[in-house]
């Protein structure tokens, strides 16, 4: 089995980065105005001024940093279809990839929230066996790519995933998830 | 259509009790204080009526029997529910027993299909030779020639193409009880709780004790407060191991395990009976545990973990409990490769040959060890007075070597089509996959491992456990990860086995 080569790794749509922007932009904002509040409440030992111009810039800081949190994790964010799985490779820090076979996705979804929808993107997720949230997701593909990347996962043969279960005694038993 | 046992009534009583034993208990320490007054008492009574008028009624009302291919239960008091299953969707039948149940002849029955979601069916009780009944019928097998529950056996023997692959010795049950604390934990509570309880330190309340064991008064009342401390916390802890040891004997005595076509058959308990079957389709991971003290008398425990589906650990199981089912409470550890090959037809019945973690995981370990001990101590000493920071080196050195035992512990191999991982500081931990049964396979690197070159794999099943689901091969050189990768896309894939490497 070939390894997915580095130019099979493709991003994801660039609205995505403008999705995550915004949702880190609300999230730094909320924080940085937690933080710099309670920075401005708690110190009245210090002059009002120097506990302002701290709560300003520790809120500068960390809207700046969810930001540029969002902007990176975008440009690390990739995702390939290779012949039998699709994979997914993330993380600025902390890498991560996750490759899922073809022949064990058992459903595909696709759906979107409100920013999302107006930015034109939506999220992929297939599933897999074993409970809740066994999942590998797409977050920013077109409405169209998203449903050919469906049509093309769920496309795999059912002689393929049938003649995955062994030992083959259990042939007699009705085929089922594992 | 056929009734539940009348003593049925019995059984759902004392269940239903045990579940309000919670409230019970705390109504009576209310009322021990000197709350809560005749109120309490009429809710206590009230409680108990409930019980009863639901027990009567969930056994009126519920009937059940075989029609036309179909296993049909009605049951419901004010909904009526009708639940049918087709004989030939059932995958097995699990018996539960506990004291109540054997005392009366009874046993709890439960149906389980193919969906994996616990029991589709339950029916509790039925008397034992109802029970064994009702399985000859549904699964077409000759029913047991012993048809008397207080044999020894206490139970159907194995059916005509079975055959029994294990047997706990009473030296393995003995082992287990002794190096599990199974009770050791319940023991410390008790005494932690009544030391609580007597208003002062544990020393003052461990000399009341003293003081009531009245042929060591004199003795104890002119020995240092320490020593009486000392022996009572040594006794607290002997009563919890002969506690663990009995409460093993009680749990898992008589465990033997049958091999049936395309099934595992485990049966166990001497108070409360267990009959459980694991379709070997449905194992998604093997794994086995030894602690130190295993290790050092080469004997281990082991388990599988399912897919949706139970394993029922003790009988108290309604709500789906733990997928993970032991199939020996301890086994010698020769012996355990060849008790996983069962479970996991295609792993060749030896000593998997665990190839080794990279190196620099000891050095990684050591970071990170070493960083949090030190702010540890670094912490404390702020608080506590900067003499402490002689424990810096202590900490360091006990960061070092904890991070070698782990290194030491970890290790992986590709099996043909399976892949092992072992891993664990203090108790080794042992899991097998195999690779039709890898959903998904992941690869991981913290900022320290990426500098260091060190890489973790994981391996995703569907077993419905924490332990079970995800099995990681930890610190791997980035070259061997790449191979195991490769190897685990390709086995979960349905490609076969990769060649070793490739």
């Amino acid at each position: 089995m070939p390894d997915i080569q580095p130019e099979e790794w493709r991003p994801l749509h660039p609205n995505a980065a403008l999705l995550w922007r915004i949702q880190n932009l609300i999230t730094g904002l909320i924080l940085g105005g937690v933080v710099g509040g309670g920075i401005v409440l708690t110190s009245w030992r210090l002059s009002l001024w120097g506990a302002l111009v701290t709560a300003v810039l520790l809120f500068v800081l960390i809207v700046a940093f969810f930001l540029y949190l969002a902007k990176r994790s975008y440009e690390v964010w990739r995702w390939a279809l290779s012949e039998h799985d699709l994979a997914t490779a993330s993380g600025i820090w902390w890498k991560s990839r996750r490759y899922v076979p073809r022949v064990r996705i058992q459903h595909v979804d696709i759906s979107a929230g409100p920013i999302a929808r107006k930015l034109g993107i939506v999220v992929l997720r297939a599933y897999v066996a074993g409970g809740v949230g066994a999942a590998i997701e797409l977050p920013g593909l077109t409405p169209s790519e998203a449903e050919t990347l469906r049509q093309r996962l769920l496309d795999v043969s059912e002689e393929e995933i049938i003649a995955l279960d062994q030992p083959k005694e259990t042939a007699s038993e009705p085929p089922l998830t594992p | 259509m056929n009734r539940l046992h009348p003593f049925t009534i019995v059984i759902e009583f004392l269940r239903m009790l045990r579940r309000l034993i919670a409230p019970l208990v705390v109504f009576l320490i209310l009322r021990l204080q000197g709350g809560g007054g005749d109120t309490t008492e009429l809710l206590i009574a009230a409680i108990g009526l409930l019980s009863v008028f639901g027990a009567i009624a969930q056994y009126y009302f519920t009937k059940y029997g075989v029609e036309r291919d179909q296993l049909v239960i009605r049951s419901g008091v004010f909904v009526k529910q009708e639940r049918t299953i087709p004989l030939d969707r059932i995958q097995n039948i699990n018996l539960t027993r506990t004291v109540a149940h054997r005392m009366f002849g009874l046993a709890d029955v439960q149906i389980e299909t193919a969906s994996g979601q616990g029991a589709e069916a339950s029916l509790s009780a039925l008397s034992f030779e109802a029970a064994e009944r009702l399985k000859s019928d549904l699964m077409g097998r000759p029913a047991s020639a012993d048809k008397s529950p207080s044999s020894v056996a206490d139970s159907a023997p194995p059916a005509v193409d079975e055959r029994v692959v294990y047997q706990a010795s009473v030296r393995e049950l003995l082992l287990a009880g002794a190096t599990e604390n199974r009770a050791l934990a319940i023991a410390l509570a008790i005494f932690g709780l009544w030391a609580t309880f007597s208003r002062g330190n544990e020393a003052e309340a461990a000399l009341e004790l003293a003081e009531r064991s009245s042929g060591f008064m004199a003795y104890l009342q002119s020995a240092p407060v320490a020593i009486v401390a000392v022996m009572v916390t040594l006794a607290f802890i002997l009563f919890g191991w002969a506690v663990s040891i009995v409460s093993t004997f009680l749990t898992y005595g008589g465990f033997i395990l049958t091999l049936g076509p395309g099934r595992l058959r485990r049966r166990y308990g001497l108070l409360n009976v267990v009959e459980n079957v694991v379709p070997i389709r449905r194992i998604q991971v093997v794994r086995w545990k030894e602690n130190p003290i295993q290790r050092r008398l080469r004997v281990a425990k082991v388990f599988v973990e399912t897919a949706g589906g139970f394993g029922i650990e003790g009988a108290n199981n309604n709500a789906a409990s733990t997928s993970t089912s032991l199939l020996s409470p301890l086994t010698s550890r020769p012996l355990v490769p060849t008790l996983a090959a069962h479970a996991l037809p295609q792993l060749p019945p030896q000593e998997p040959e665990f190839r080794r973690a990279s190196p620099r995981a000891v050095w990684k370990g050591f970071r990170i060890g070493s960083i949090l001990i030190t702010l540890a101590i670094v912490a404390f000493s702020a608080v506590r007075g900067w003499e402490f920071l002689w424990a810096l080196p202590a900490g360091w050195a006990f960061a070092y070597g904890w991070s070698v035992l782990r290194y030491r512990a970890l290790g992986w191999a590709i099996l043909g089509g399976l892949f092992a991982v072992r891993g664990g500081v203090w108790a080794r931990n042992y899991a097998v996959v195999p690779g039709t049964k890898v959903q998904m396979v992941t690869w991981s690197q913290t900022p320290l491992q990426r500098r260091l070159r060190l890489a973790n794999v994981g391996l995703v099943t569907a077993a419905s456990t924490p332990a079970g689901r995800m099995v990681e091969a930890q610190d791997l050189d980035v070259t061997d990860a790449k191979a195991l990768i490769h190897a685990a896309r390709h086995a979960a894939a349905g490609l076969g086995a990769a060649r070793d490497g490739v």
